[in-house]
């Protein structure tokens, strides 16, 4: 027969554990909002009775109930996914929004300063120049309208290139943080691993842990496992970032130059210590690297669009500059007509050093308009026939406007109008593959949280039952009480 | 699927922030009356509106090329006009200078009026369209026509009359061209050497040898010649004339062409760019019921707990 104490134990068990389970809700509800907080669970079992009584009562009744652990409801592998779905959507949500910016440099869809207007009113100075070459105010047209063609060459490059500049410093930031990261899981890791020594598990530093691990996987393409020990290996394209409870921290160095743009103290990304650089394929970093260095249609990045509208500038140059020596100066003072004249000025190392940074015109153009040469015959103001009325270069050079066989471009509208269209289309694809990231993660994150998030109708429920639990054992106690009090104040006094 | 707190809140949040966005663009459309204001809005209306661009651009400077074109040929017409007006009545004064029995102060007072219409035409071919010689070819600032000394007429400086000299041949091309459309130059200036032509035989001498003859006192059959010759440059102007008001209708077409297709484009870019307003609104009013919607819906979702009916 066993005790009769023995009941006022498993009782106790059953009010201690119903007290553990409100304390458990309590915390679920005080933490509902927390970021990063996965509801807990109570994991209890059975007491089985002592050898000793089932051997020698025959009759085995359970003792109680125990506490086994205190865990976490989450799933590793919604985690995993989302982790690479979170790396997915740092580099498209990072490309999107950096993308629109852009756009809203070129800007071409404005009424009022865009390259395609200044194309076109340097194109219509010259159709007036064709129409009347010897109005001073038409050639002063054509001086200002060239000017402002390369005003605002120079002024879409600089912006473009202060845009490349400040995603290499973006870069540096992103190591920045990936570091922090970096160094907080390694810390985490080792305390992870001192606290689940004693056999119970550190969920809240877990909590923290996979926060971090989460931030971690926006700025970079992560892989990691975990160990039986409860610490997590991190590696990236083949390089280990954090082992156990060390961290291999990034290193920007500053020894690349721009890509086109030539500027210097660009940075290489390496694992401290390791000779080659890092590879990296995802995330807030890949998306900055590839804006600071996308120079191919599938991967538009400042470079692709330096090197387009380089590639306008120098042609515009070049072809200008053929017709323009052809023709012949209005005599400025006592000079004569000059010929060989440059409209666009042509650096000392050709027109390789032309860049839509430089392009500007020509110091004789500059200086005087009549040394824009429209005629295709020196002009003599002295003779008879000035020859002032020649405009078959004027014409020529207009002609260019509409000619559909330059080296290179083809047309220079059309060029242009394809550029600009392609880093459009660029834009609105990411855009848009940003939105159906954004879709995918945001799936992901319901059910992370339909898992692991609290539900306050839950807990309230989950809080009824404990009460109720509570308050059974505690009667269960009274009927004990009452029972002994029966066996001992009234047993056995008969006869007293 | 278990739904916690958490879910309800961050959906409603998204979805709030869904239906504001959108709700946003169109009031933005609605109060710049643009619904292209970025390369990366739509890429098939940007190509459409930068096709527009251009092709505006340059219609608008072939149709101000064209109006220069006009304005120099309506000049040069109405030059011509008075051209043929003076040989007309140089024609009628050879005709009655012909006749035996006119005196000899008669023969003279016509002699005077010959040389007046020959004044005349000097005056014609020095015309000028907005300062500008239109008669001189590339020579727009001189003027192109002078009388020497002995009374030579010099064409830019060369005389006219020699008309083996490669020098003034040259001159007959310096026609000046305009660029009226895609690949198109038109000459439209007529030079001093079409319009008076060349030789002993051009307008000008050919008026003051009847003028020097009649002087002279000379009748009949000597000024029989001068009526042919005077014929024969009637009709070269006919032929300048008709050129040119060949030319003119041609630039006519054109000038209604570019109206018809600046108004095409004009319309193209306006759709590619601008906001349907109506359209617009009707979205604004769908994505604004929606929105409504969800507040009160979600407001009401949110509220409710099992709180509320516990005890």
């Amino acid at each position: 027969m066993s005790s009769i104490f023995g009941g006022l134990e498993i009782a106790k068990t059953g009010l201690y554990i119903s007290q553990q389970a409100m304390n458990v809700t309590a915390n679920n509800i005080s933490n509902a909002n927390t970021k990063g907080y996965t509801r807990q669970r109570i994991s209890s079992e059975s007491l089985y009775p002592s050898v000793f009584t089932r051997f020698h009562e025959g009759v085995a009744v359970g003792a109680g109930v125990r506490i086994k652990n205190v865990e976490q409801i989450r799933s590793a592998y919604i985690d995993r996914q989302l982790r690479s779905g979170y790396s997915a959507l740092g580099y498209s949500s990072t490309r999107a929004q950096e993308m629109e910016f852009i756009c809203s440099i070129i800007n071409e869809t404005s009424n009022n300063s865009s390259i395609s207007l200044a194309l076109s009113d340097f194109y219509n100075s010259l159709s007036q120049l064709s129409a009347s070459p010897d109005n001073a105010e038409i050639r002063t047209n054509v001086q200002q309208n060239g000017l402002k063609l390369c005003e605002t060459l120079n002024y879409y490059y600089n912006q473009l290139v202060d845009q490349q500049n400040s995603y290499n410093e973006s870069m540096k930031a992103t190591v920045d943080s990936i570091n922090s990261d970096l160094a907080a899981i390694a810390d985490y890791n080792r305390q992870i691993a001192a606290y689940e020594l004693s056999g119970q598990s550190a969920n809240e530093l877990r909590d923290k842990r996979a926060l971090a691990l989460d931030d971690l996987s926006k700025l970079i393409n992560i892989d990691y496992s975990e160990d039986e020990t409860g610490q997590i290996t991190i590696k990236t394209g083949g390089s280990t970032l954090v082992d156990k409870n060390n961290a291999y921290l990034l290193e920007a160095k500053p020894e690349l130059t721009g890509k086109v743009s030539g500027e210097s103290g660009y940075y290489q990304i390496y694992v401290t210590g390791e000779e080659t650089p890092l590879v990296y394929t995802g995330g807030q970093l890949k998306a900055y690297s590839d804006l600071r260095d996308g120079d191919t249609v599938g991967t538009v990045g400042i470079p692709y669009m330096l090197e387009n509208l380089n590639t306008l500038a120098r042609s515009l140059a070049k072809e200008f500059n053929a017709v323009h020596r052809t023709g012949y100066t209005i005599p400025a003072g006592s000079g004569g007509s000059l010929t060989g004249i440059d409209f666009f000025n042509v650096p000392v190392d050709g027109y390789d050093g032309i860049t839509a940074g430089n392009i500007s015109l020509s110091a004789m153009v500059l200086e005087n308009v009549n040394n824009i040469a429209a005629s295709s015959s020196p002009i003599d103001l002295s003779a008879a026939d000035t020859q002032e009325g020649n405009n078959e270069v004027a014409l020529k050079l207009y002609a260019l406007a509409s000619s559909k066989d330059i080296e290179d471009i083809g047309n220079f509208e059309n060029f242009l109008k394809s550029f600009i269209v392609k880093v459009g289309i660029s834009s609105t694809s990411a855009k848009d593959m940003n939105a159906s990231q954004d879709t995918i993660v945001t799936n992901l994150e319901n059910r992370r949280e339909s898992i692991s998030g609290v539900s306050i109708d839950e807990e309230m429920v989950n809080l009824m039952a404990n009460q109720h639990a509570f308050a059974a054992a505690s009667r269960m106690l009274t009927a004990i009480d009452d029972a002994l009090d029966t066996l001992i104040k009234r047993t056995g006094i008969v006869g007293t | 699927m278990r739904i916690t707190n958490n879910m309800i809140t961050n959906g409603f949040l998204k979805n709030l922030n869904t239906n504001l966005s959108s709700l946003t663009g169109y009031q933005q459309e609605v109060s710049t009356g643009r619904s292209l204001t970025s390369i990366s809005d739509d890429p098939s209306r940007l190509i459409s509106s930068m096709q527009a661009r251009s092709r505006l651009g340059k219609i608008s400077q072939y149709q101000s090329t064209l109006n220069a074109a006009v304005t120099w040929l309506d000049q040069t017409d109405s030059s011509l006009s008075q051209l043929n007006d003076v040989l007309t009545k140089a024609y009628e004064t050879a005709v009655q200078a012909s006749n035996d029995v006119l005196t000899q102060d008669e023969r003279k007072s016509l002699a005077e009026y010959i040389a007046q219409l020959r004044d005349q035409v000097l005056t014609i071919a020095n015309n000028q369209s907005s300062d500008k010689y239109i008669f001189g070819g590339y020579n727009v600032n001189k003027q192109p026509f002078t009388v020497d000394e002995d009374g030579n007429i010099l064409y830019n400086g060369l005389d006219l009359t020699d008309d083996t000299n490669p020098e003034l041949i040259a001159m007959g091309s310096q026609s000046i061209g305009y660029q009226v459309g895609y690949n198109t130059v038109l000459g439209v200036s007529v030079t001093g050497t079409e319009l008076l032509g060349t030789g002993k035989d051009n307008i000008y001498t050919v008026l003051d040898d009847l003028y020097k003859t009649l002087s002279g006192g000379a009748g009949g059959p000597d000024i029989d010649g001068y009526i042919t010759k005077i014929q024969r440059c009637q009709s070269r102007v006919h032929t300048v004339q008709g050129r040119i008001g060949g030319l003119t209708n041609r630039l006519e077409m054109l000038q209604e062409i570019y109206a018809q297709q600046s108004n095409t484009y004009t319309k193209q870019k306006s759709e590619a760019e601008d906001a349907d307003i109506a359209e617009v609104y009707t979205k604004y009013s769908a994505a604004r019921t929606v929105y409504d919607a969800a507040l009160q819906v979600g407001t009401q979702i949110l509220q409710c707990s099992i709180l509320d009916y516990l005890k």
